[in-house]
């Protein structure tokens, strides 16, 4: 399709071209806050927690120059994040700076718990002042998790969660494997290497295929996400399949476990990674030929998003051996 | 179901039974024969003794030459391309045939054929419309006062009647253009009896594509080889046959098809390490094909019946089902290593068809002078079917998947109305409509009242006013605003709901001295449960989340519309302005109201013909409109090689104006056998405007941001012989 659309432009731009200036646009810059706050899931293992656990918000505000104005920003471009938990300023984090437009952001906040409000206040000279406000979401559902080998190359997991009914959810998915040679081996709770699904290549997005998935985000290890939309307050059985390769062999002592964990997100999160994702490719909407894409965005005075998460994980499953 | 087809049988039955009873009341006098027209080609006619009349607001009728004057691209006039230059009409993209009637969307307009309707109604993505004017007879186009025998869309209805064939002698007409011609032939089977009459059209780009690519394929010497072909072809064909004075049975048929064939084939010749730094090259062929059909196909059988002068009855039973077919298939040919030739291949098929089963019947009933009362009943069985195969072949994995959704639906409609007059100088039509839809799992009913008071003021001057309301239990889906076959029509469900408009409309219609006219009509009008797509990049709509990937929201349009008109027995002027304003809201996109696309605020078409003898006629239109709406982003993030767009309020620029100028003669000869040729000369953007159809978002050097607009069509000559025998 992809093929089709460039054919179809190449046979358009042949024809007359006429420029002409665009008017009304703004010409102030915006603050791009793209941030969540979670536990360190690779610190707590089999999703207990302790109550004094901080959480962590972590990632990036951007420097976002206006389309009609300045398109450069000054080296020392500072900003100042203030976190307000339940309306009482819990912390202030000021001079991050924006060097090449971005800032990183790493704040542990202590004392959260599920319900409480977070207002996010991100303020630099000649932007305006960006706010977002989300809720902690409540704990993560737990998982009942089935599986069997397909192949020597492949086994399916079935995982069933149980959505909160009184909630709007959304649900990321990640996936870790661990292999160990012999079995006097015990494996690091924070081990593993991320395990990648037999789908979900979303860079073509004409082949796109999510499997049960709405959304697949992150670098390195994959964030498969899904909203509640479909199955509020119902039993959501997820079935995938893994490719996976024993590094040593199918014999008895090469084990192999995997482990999921399980994200449960305030609604933003998901929304905002399918609507960057649908932004983004959308060839016809850049030229005013099928509805542009608009970012879901819940920054106020600006653009991006802020997000909660709690997060669980399983313990590490052995992998069904070959029958 | 039962009882809605109990109920539509109950209704036919009391229906007749009235009417008989009516009849048999005043003596029922042998109804005069229908008179026969004999005159070959219809007059020009003009709207001023209509418009004053009539009770309606915004509503037009167009005669047979109204089409031919000034509407020609190519070749072939066009029906909806005469509806665009009226005053409240957004023609949407250039030479598409758009037909966005305030405020609404393309296909929020009824498109009835000899009262059954349409869902396809254009060939070649718009060029042309599917209505054959050799065999139209007229059309009525209301855009607010709807009478409450009009429902199922919410923005307009566009009512075309084909002629009969001629019960007395054969005759037809012949028509070679530029890139398609016509063929019609009528006349009788038996004499003052029956008669037929059929009209073809096709295209023959064919004849001129196939050899254009065989020499391209021979110069290009890179070994890339495209083929390309398109063709339209349309059928209209009845069959009348006259029981008697009071019986009439038509059989009618309207079959129309495109398709469009595109291939590529490029060699790829790729080198691969192979071990020990050795190279070697191998080649390979990447291939694209697209295969995409696409028509309609409408049956209908009509039964006119006079029980006496002041009672007719037409019943209609029908089938009409619109399809589309789209194919394509890419391989791309990949080189790894000596052993190994990947092919990457992908081949999908996406499949829309919507068919309805139907049947109508209507009463109109001149009980005296001054009162006409309509009434009737329609029930239609609605059957949606899109789906689509897709199978991915990577290296040899097979990844195949289906998706589809079927639907079927049951429309039933009872409408009355009342044309009455009070007096000398108030007339009332007063019509209520009430429809029940349903769906597996959902019933839905509505009530749609409609009024529509004219009073005359003066022997020149008629004040109007109406109010109407509508449903639409039928959807476009469409991920992009491309008239494209991928789009696939779904009912309304229990998640969407049916989309619904209320209008109010006024106007001054006046007769002026010196033979001029002027009519003035102002209009506003809210929509609701309106669609609008949100979702990732593609030709093709979700079929199995379609209820959740389109944003629901609100509109409003409204404005004020003015004709000044002129005419004399050889030359005539028409002037239709409009200021208008046409906006949409959808909170999951913008928490406010933001212009349509299609928000032309000023539009103004200025039409002339000069007859200068009676064999050479000349017409000129010039046509302007405040361009459309586009989104831009607002806010661009570009260090590197990252480029992210941020967008704030939609359709936040306004594109260049548009206007162009059509020209064109008509010249006409009788032959001594008394037929008569035309040929028709014509220009299409006579000045070459470059009007943008869309476009391209770039960056000067200084960073700053421009549209690189892409006009498509420049000046287009349009040449065709006419013979009518």
């Amino acid at each position: 399709m992809r093929k089709t659309i460039i054919l179809l432009m190449s046979l358009v731009c042949v024809a007359c071209k006429v420029d002409f200036d665009f008017s009304d646009l703004s010409s102030e810059p915006i603050l791009c806050l793209d941030m969540n706050l979670e536990y360190d899931p690779t610190e707590y293992e089999g999703g207990v927690i302790p109550d004094d656990a901080p959480l962590y918000l972590s990632g990036f505000i951007y420097a976002i120059p206006s389309a009609a104005g300045e398109r450069e920003f000054p080296e020392d471009l500072y900003c100042t994040l203030d976190v307000y938990h339940n309306s009482e300023l819990a912390y202030t984090w000021d001079g991050i700076r924006l060097d090449k437009f971005a800032g990183l952001v790493s704040a542990d906040i202590r004392g959260l718990v599920p319900g409480d409000e977070i207002k996010v206040v991100a303020q630099a000279e000649g932007f305006p002042t960006a706010t977002s406000t989300i809720i902690v979401p409540q704990q993560s559902p737990q998982v009942s998790i089935s599986h069997s080998r397909i192949n020597d190359k492949a086994f399916r997991i079935s995982f069933t969660i149980e959505d909160d009914p009184d909630t709007e959810d959304s649900y990321a998915f990640t996936f870790r494997r661990a292999s160990i040679y012999g079995s006097g081996f015990g494996i690091d709770p924070v081990g593993g290497s991320p395990l990648t699904l037999a789908f979900g290549n979303d860079n073509e997005t004409s082949y796109l295929d999510l499997g049960p998935f709405d959304i697949i985000w992150g670098d390195g290890e994959k964030l498969y996400g899904v909203s509640d939309r479909s199955f509020n307050g119902q039993k959501k059985t997820f079935d995938v399949n893994v490719e996976y390769e024993l590094p040593y062999g199918e014999d008895a002592e090469n084990y192999a476990y995997y482990r999921i964990g399980i994200h449960r997100y305030t609604p933003e999160r998901v929304k905002y990674e399918i609507a960057r994702r649908d932004k983004s490719s959308n060839i016809l909407g850049f030229i005013g030929l099928s509805p542009a894409t608009f970012a879901y965005t819940n920054v106020i005075g600006g653009t991006g998003c802020i997000s909660s998460s709690n997060v669980a994980t399983t313990e590490w499953i052995l992998v069904p051996p070959l029958e | 179901m039962k009882r809605i087809v109990s109920l539509f049988l109950l209704i036919m039955l009391s229906s007749l039974m009235m009417a008989y009873q009516a009849s048999a009341a005043q003596g029922n006098p042998e109804p005069q024969m229908e008179k026969q027209d004999t005159i070959r080609e219809a007059r020009i006619t003009s709207d001023r003794a209509s418009a004053v009349a009539k009770t309606q607001t915004g509503h037009k009728r167009l005669d047979k030459l109204d089409f031919i004057y000034g509407n020609v691209a190519f070749s072939s006039p066009d029906i909806i391309k005469s509806l665009q230059n009226l005053p409240g009409v957004s023609a949407g993209t250039e030479l598409m045939s758009g037909l966005y009637v305030h405020g609404g969307e393309g296909s929020d307009n009824l498109f009835l054929l000899d009262g059954v309707p349409m869902y396809q109604i254009s060939h070649l993505g718009g060029l042309f419309s599917s209505f054959n004017t050799d065999v139209v007879g007229g059309l009525d186009f209301y855009k607010s006062g709807f009478p409450a025998r009009y429902g199922g869309r919410m923005s307009s209805v566009v009512d075309v009647s084909t002629r009969d064939g001629d019960f007395e002698e054969f005759h037809g007409s012949f028509m070679i253009g530029l890139i398609d011609g016509r063929l019609q032939f009528e006349g009788p089977i038996v004499k003052g009896k029956t008669s037929f009459n059929v009209a073809l059209r096709r295209s023959w780009m064919d004849a001129v594509l196939a050899p254009t690519t065989a020499y391209l394929n021979k110069k290009n010497e890179d070994g890339e080889i495209i083929g390309g072909n398109y063709v339209f072809y349309d059928l209209n064909a009845s069959l009348t046959h006259r029981f008697s004075a009071k019986d009439k049975l038509s059989l009618k048929m309207y079959y129309g098809r495109d398709r469009l064939g595109l291939s590529e084939t490029y060699p790829e010749t790729e080198e691969a390490i192979v071990g020990n730094g050795i190279s070697i090259t191998a080649s390979g062929e990447d291939e694209l094909e697209t295969d995409i059909k696409w028509g309609n196909l409408i049956c209908s059988l009509n039964w006119d019946h006079t029980i006496n002068e002041d009672i007719d009855i037409r019943t209609i039973a029908y089938y009409t089902g619109s399809y589309a077919d789209v194919w394509y298939r890419w391989k791309d040919w990949q080189f790894e290593t000596k052993e190994i030739e990947i092919y990457d291949a992908l081949n999908e098929t996406n499949i829309s068809k919507v068919s309805d089963i139907a049947a109508s019947t209507d009463l109109d009933w001149r009980l005296d002078g001054n009162n006409r009362l309509r009434m009737g009943a329609s029930y239609q069985h609605h059957i949606y079917n899109p789906s689509r195969n897709s199978a991915i072949d990577n290296d040899g994995s097979l990844l195949e998947t289906s998706s589809g959704k079927r639907y079927t639906g049951d429309e039933f409609a009872l409408y009355a109305e009342d044309e009455v007059s009070i007096g000398k100088r108030l007339n009332l039509n007063a019509g209520l409509r009430y429809v029940i839809f349903s769906v597996p799992g959902k019933f839905r009913h509505r009530l749609e009242p409609r009024l529509a008071l004219s009073v005359r003021c003066s022997d020149n001057v008629d004040v109007k006013a109406s109010y109407s309301t509508m449903n639409q239990f039928a959807h476009l889906i469409s991920t992009n605003y491309l008239d494209v076959p991928t789009n696939c029509w779904l009912p309304s469900t229990k998640n969407i709901a049916p989309m619904h408009s209320k209008q109010v409309a006024a106007g001054v219609y006046s007769r002026l001295p010196m033979n001029f006219r002027l009519n003035v009509e102002a209009y506003y009008k809210t929509m609701d449960n309106l669609l609008e797509y949100s979702g990732s990049n593609t030709l093709f709509p979700p079929l199995d989340s379609w209820e959740t990937s389109f944003h629901k929201g609100k509109g409003r349009a409204y404005g004020l519309e003015t004709e000044l008109g002129w005419e004399s027995s050889k030359l005539s002027f028409t002037a239709y302005y409009t200021l208008s304003w046409s906006e949409r809201r959808f909170d999951g996109i913008w928490h406010d109201w933001y212009p349509h696309r299609y928000d032309n605020r000023h539009k103004l078409t200025l039409m002339g013909l000069w007859k200068i003898t009676d064999g050479i006629d000349v017409y000129a239109n010039w046509n302007y409109n405040s361009g459309g709406w586009m989104t831009v982003p607002t806010h661009i993030y570009n260090p590197g090689e990252v480029f992210d767009r941020f967008y704030t309020a939609p359709n936040n620029v306004n594109l260049p104006d548009y206007h162009r100028l059509d020209l064109g003669a008509n010249f006409r000869k009788t032959t001594r056998r008394g037929n008569e040729r035309i040929w028709n000369i014509g220009v299409y953007n006579a000045y070459c405007r470059k009007n943008v159809v869309f476009v391209a978002i770039s960056e000067r050097e200084d960073k700053s941001l421009y549209g690189e607009g892409r006009a498509i069509f420049p000046i287009i000559p349009s040449f065709s012989y006419t013979l009518k025998f």
